[in-house]
């Protein structure tokens, strides 16, 4: 609990600073599906195992301003049980967790995402659980840009940091984002 | 940058294609070790007559069964079978009853001794190829969950300390032996041989999210396990089928773990209207399988979920257990 409030209210820190500057609010969906490596921290008999993994991500609070946008919310992933591959497989399991993201554009059309957060993880087949924290980037791609809502292409890569395992994900995604409060519209 | 992000895609492409160009290791031979106690032949202290207060009236039929159905199972993934059936069945209580030892495929008196020897025999002749498993039905003592195997008094109390066994002799033991190993438990208490992953952390007992963050951060580091545990219950009694149903009048009973493990791996028991067991067959192919591939898992998870209208685990106060951690041993593949 120590650590969760602290991963809390350290992204509060960061996010309250970056609100005198809010334009306007918004929520939004991004659903993607990466590649999953497994990169193990012990001896294993192979150097990675391979799994699919399908990420949703919900912005509960947002904040736009003119080039950049925050969000805060939940974050959900399912990562399927890896290839068989000698006398082991790596187990499935799934995630949610809390994260903090940030878009900055670089033009109206292409911008670079980087977040951040913490997961609380529960094995598919056995009733184990494990904590893990997240890094990802990825370039954004706008491909529809309404008064009310925005549509991205994501190609995110994300750290996956556990105790036993580093997890590499890389693949695509969708982001849609609603802007019921704007002050003026998105820029 | 353009060479940094050229080396970084390329380790992406050579890591992502690992179950493509490494060569699988080897597999091996399987050894099978099953027992099965009914302490049919135990005694009163210092008396001869017969204790029937501990009796149990499914454990041989699981001994007997789990060794036909993983004889099956290793046959049908194609690989060379060892049995070892240790046995203590009925009230015969004699010297040569205790003593009877043979090689494999023929009955070995259920005894601590008699399941070293046979540890041992396999430590000399496996290698780092092969399977070994290793299923125990009987008793389990309450909270500590000590093995109780069959008596070798021949008359008086049971002998404690020679006919129990503990955790860190069987696991040590079976550590002993090269290659991958299973344990499987279908006994009170069994989940104290499932020791704690060092990276996860089980939901069946008390854990706050601080134990995990915590375990984050701690040490030891995780090992991938070559020996995995599967158990029958956690920190509780486990069960045999309900006295009402099936074939205790036949002593064609079975644990309730031990029922829905064998139903996994292809074992089927016809009744006739009365719950008697007609006949045992095994099936060509295995319901605990999944994409081709029994692993700890499939089998932990067939059993925990088993309903079969008549027999559900769900309904005996008794949770299975597993090793945790984030690898899953498989265990045959056809």
């Amino acid at each position: 609990m120590r650590y969760l409030l602290i991963t809390i209210l350290l992204t509060l820190g960061i996010t309250f600073p970056l609100l005198g500057a809010v334009e306007g609010q918004f929520y939004s969906a991004t659903l993607s599906d990466s590649y999953y490596l497994s990169i193990p921290h012990f001896q294993d008999e192979i150097p990675a195992r391979s799994s699919n993994a399908l990420a949703i991500d919900l912005g509960l609070f947002g904040f736009s301003g003119s080039r950049w946008d925050a969000t805060f919310g939940v974050t959900t992933l399912f990562v399927t049980d890896s290839i068989t591959f000698g006398n082991y497989r790596a187990r499935g399991f799934n995630s949610v967790g809390i994260n903090l993201s940030g878009t900055y554009f670089l033009t109206d059309s292409f911008g670079i995402l980087l977040g951040g957060g913490t997961e609380f993880n529960t094995y598919h087949d056995i009733e184990e659980v494990f904590a893990s924290f997240s890094i990802k980037t990825s370039p954004v791609f706008r491909i529809l840009d309404k008064p009310t809502y925005k549509l991205d292409i994501l190609a995110p890569l994300t750290i996956h940091l556990r105790k036993e395992i580093t997890g590499l994900l890389f693949g695509i995604g969708l982001r849609y984002s609603f802007l019921p409060f704007t002050k003026g519209g998105w820029q | 940058m353009k060479r940094l992000l050229l080396i970084f895609l390329s380790s992406l492409l050579f890591l992502s294609s690992c179950e493509l160009f490494w060569d699988a290791p080897a597999v091996g031979k399987v050894y099978v070790v099953t027992i099965g106690a009914d302490y049919q032949n135990d005694t009163y202290p210092n008396s001869s007559t017969l204790y029937t207060g501990d009796d149990l009236h499914g454990t041989v039929a699981d001994a007997k069964e789990l060794f036909q159905a993983f004889k099956q199972v290793t046959i049908l993934a194609n690989r060379t079978f060892q049995g070892y059936l240790l046995t203590q069945e009925g009230t015969s209580h004699t010297i040569s009853t205790i003593n009877t030892y043979d090689v494999a495929n023929n009955d070995i008196y259920a005894s601590v001794t008699h399941l070293q020897t046979v540890l041992q025999t396999i430590k000399g002749s496996a290698s780092d190829k092969d399977l070994t498993i290793v299923t125990y039905s009987g008793h389990g003592y309450e909270d500590t969950g000590l093995l109780k195997l069959a008596t070798t008094s021949t008359s008086g109390a049971y002998n404690l300390s020679a006919d129990t066994l503990d955790q860190t002799t069987l696991l040590g033991w079976m550590n002993a032996i090269p290659g991958k190993k299973l344990l499987i438990l279908d006994s009170c208490f069994s989940g104290t041989f499932v020791s704690e992953s060092p990276s996860s952390s089980s939901l069946v007992y008390d854990n706050s999210s601080d134990s995990l963050y915590e375990k984050f951060f701690s040490d030891p580091a995780y090992e991938s396990e070559n020996l995995f545990v599967l158990s029958a219950s956690a920190l509780s009694d486990s069960y045999e089928l309900y006295s009402g149903y099936g074939d205790v009048v036949n002593n064609h009973n079975h644990g309730v773990f031990s029922y829905a493990l064998l139903a996994g791996l292809g074992t089927r028991h016809a009744y006739d209207n009365d719950g008697i067991t007609t006949t045992v067959s095994y099936a060509s192919s295995i319901p605990a399988a999944s994409y081709n591939t029994i692993s700890v898992d499939n089998l932990y998870k067939y059993v925990k979920n088993y309903d079969n209208g008549v027999v559900a685990v769900k309904e005996y106060y008794q949770h299975p257990m597993t090793t945790g951690g984030s690898l899953d041993m498989t265990l045959f593949t056809f």
